[in-house]
């Protein structure tokens, strides 16, 4: 090396001695700090929600199968208590449920996905996963609607299958795309309350007159937003039928 | 250095540099994959693919806060040289961890659904945008395509065939991307934690890399206008404060392109202060080998000619020097070729 360039660094010359001495720490430095954010940035994520997809345990659950205004089967428990278990199809996408089917005594056969306590099933693929199961329906007696009246809740819309476990976190503004796919696809779209007394409930929406809910639903998947309907439970499962315009972003004017 | 395009004029700087950048992503990957999975253990656990969105995701962050804090750093300090001699090396690294990013998020978020998965990735914003749904992913998407633009034209061939203006604006473009990425971070992954931290090292991340451009900047404006001198040459310095093989940048009063004065023996030469390379700055590099070399990529001209030693053949403007009173004088209008 020429004493001319003793300080001067030219990457295809041989390294000058300060520089060498400099890299040795500066390097590491960067190396270190970026250890040091790593570990930051995952120590405070917002932890995942327990929801958890047994994607490798088949479940058959026996019950009145309904099509309107989701695909779900109505199943009693061993306590005599009616629960509703909403069905999904493979992937993005609600269960596909001939209508021959619907309103009738079936077994259905999928994958659960459960999160504090509540279940959905995710029908396996194949002619199997729905089967009649005797000729119950004619005795098989569903409870009335059950009003609680007039509502107004604050919270997320999001699509039922995420949030019960197929993406972890299934909820959020990251998972607005998914959320939004999910309830074109036909899956039940979710109120998740997030303050008052109701705080925590998955309440499952059903448009002004009584069906599906995307339509009114899609603008606001994945965001905070004030919603207004009418408030009942019916077979174990909390539902709120929106008003029209009855979703509000949250901030909005009413 | 060669005459001739190859994909990569590898030496040892540019080995070591790329064995660095590899070491620091895959570390980066592996301990957030890992660290991940142990911090947050079933049922409680986040999914692999989201886990994998996260970690590729802030590592193109951190990635991008370094690309962007090496040029002012190299200004503020030479010994940073050896980090901007291969930066585009870092750059091209940045835009895969990106790509795999947005890979990732198509095709998890936007996939096995009843559309094609890069259009449902953008789809849930209509019918109207609202400022408490911007499509964030829009954004990401056009910071990874400045991103692919510079990765793409990184190499010298383009350099080259586009020209060092056009070249040198769309690599600025990266001011752009570094603004979208936080637009997207802001309105997008940032919304959905609780913790204030995310907001702070975002913070911290903005304004320190303000600072260090504001310090750059601040440096390059304390440069004086040389002094006029008879005959409308220019006043370069005391002869004597300037050391063999040195140079100095002299900023012409009226504007204009600076001038780079050198000192090689006993005498004195003037070149543009423009390498022909990058458009890094001669007046900062130093003679090497009987050549004005420059301070970012090693690039060199002859003192007598501006023209780069065979077989090389990028030739920079010269100007007519003198020494009187112990002052050197430049005068500003180049020698004609």
């Amino acid at each position: 090396m020429t004493s001319e360039r003793e300080d001067f660094y030219v990457g295809y010359l041989p390294m000058p001695p300060a520089h060498r001495a400099f890299l040795r720490w500066v390097a590491p430095s960067i190396l270190w700090t970026m250890v040091v954010i790593c570990g930051i940035t995952l120590t405070f994520f917002k932890p995942a929600p327990p929801a958890v997809w047994s994607t490798g345990a088949l479940l058959e659950l026996k019950g009145m199968l309904r099509t309107a205004p989701y695909p779900l089967i109505e199943v009693r428990t061993e306590a005599g208590r009616m629960t509703t278990v909403l069905l999904t199809g493979i992937g993005k996408r609600g269960a596909f449920v001939p209508e021959i089917y619907s309103d009738t005594y079936c077994s259905v056969r999928g994958y659960p996905l459960e999160r504090d306590g509540r279940r959905i099933l995710e029908l396996m693929e194949g002619s199997g996963a729905i089967t009649r199961a005797g000729d119950q329906s004619a005795a098989w007696l569903t409870p009335e609607p059950l009003p609680i009246g007039r509502a107004e809740f604050e919270g997320e819309i999001l699509d039922s299958k995420c949030w019960h476990g197929a993406m972890k976190p299934g909820e959020g503004r990251a998972h607005k795309a998914c959320a939004t796919l999910c309830v074109r696809g036909g899956i039940a779209p979710a109120l998740i309350v997030h303050s008052g007394s109701r705080a925590g409930e998955v309440v499952i929406l059903v448009g002004a007159g009584g069906g599906r809910a995307a339509d009114a639903v899609l603008p606001y998947l994945g965001e905070p937003v004030t919603v207004r309907g009418e408030f009942f439970r019916q077979a174990g499962m909390l539902w709120l039928r929106l008003d029209a315009d009855g979703i509000l972003p949250r901030g909005s004017a009413p | 250095m060669s005459n001739a395009y190859r994909a990569v004029q590898w030496n040892s700087h540019k080995r070591g540099y790329d064995l660095w950048i590899a070491a620091a992503v895959l570390l980066y990957l592996a301990i957030f994959f890992v660290g991940g999975k142990l911090l947050f253990r079933e049922p409680g656990g986040f999914s692999d693919e989201i886990l994998l969105i996260r970690a590729f995701g802030t590592c193109a962050i951190a990635l991008l806060h370094v690309v962007l804090a090496i040029g002012p750093l190299a200004r503020l300090d030479a010994r940073f040289a050896a980090l901007l001699y291969n930066r585009r090396h870092l750059g091209v690294a940045l835009f895969l961890v990106a790509l795999l990013h947005a890979i990732l998020v198509t095709v998890f978020y936007g996939g096995f659904g009843v559309q094609a998965a890069p259009v449902a990735v953008i789809s849930g914003y209509e019918p109207a945008l609202r400022a408490g749904a911007l499509p964030f992913e829009l954004l990401g998407f056009f910071a990874l395509l400045i991103f692919f633009l510079m990765a793409a034209t990184s190499h010298d061939f383009w350099l080259a065939n586009l020209g060092a203006g056009v070249w040198k604006a769309l690599h600025m473009l990266v001011y752009l991307a570094y603004g979208l990425v936080i637009a997207h971070v802001a309105l997008g992954a940032l919304q959905d934690q609780s913790s204030p931290v995310y907001f702070w090292l975002l913070l911290l991340g903005v304004s320190g890399l303000t600072v260090l451009h504001l310090l750059a900047a601040r440096r390059e404006a304390a440069r004086r206008p040389a002094r006029a001198a008879a005959e409308g040459w220019l006043d370069a310095g005391a002869a004597n404060s300037l050391a063999d093989g040195r140079g100095r940048v002299v900023v012409p009063p009226g504007g204009g392109e600076r001038i780079a004065v050198f000192r090689h023996g006993e005498g004195y030469c003037a070149v543009s202060n423009v390498c022909a390379h990058q458009a890094g700055p001669l007046g900062e590099g130093r003679i090497v080998n009987g050549c004005i070399t420059c301070p970012w990529h090693g690039y060199q001209y002859r003192p007598e000619d501006g023209k780069s030693p065979p077989p090389y053949t990028e030739k920079i403007p010269t100007y007519r020097t003198r020494v009187e009173g112990g002052r050197i004088l430049v005068n500003p209008k180049p020698e004609e070729v």
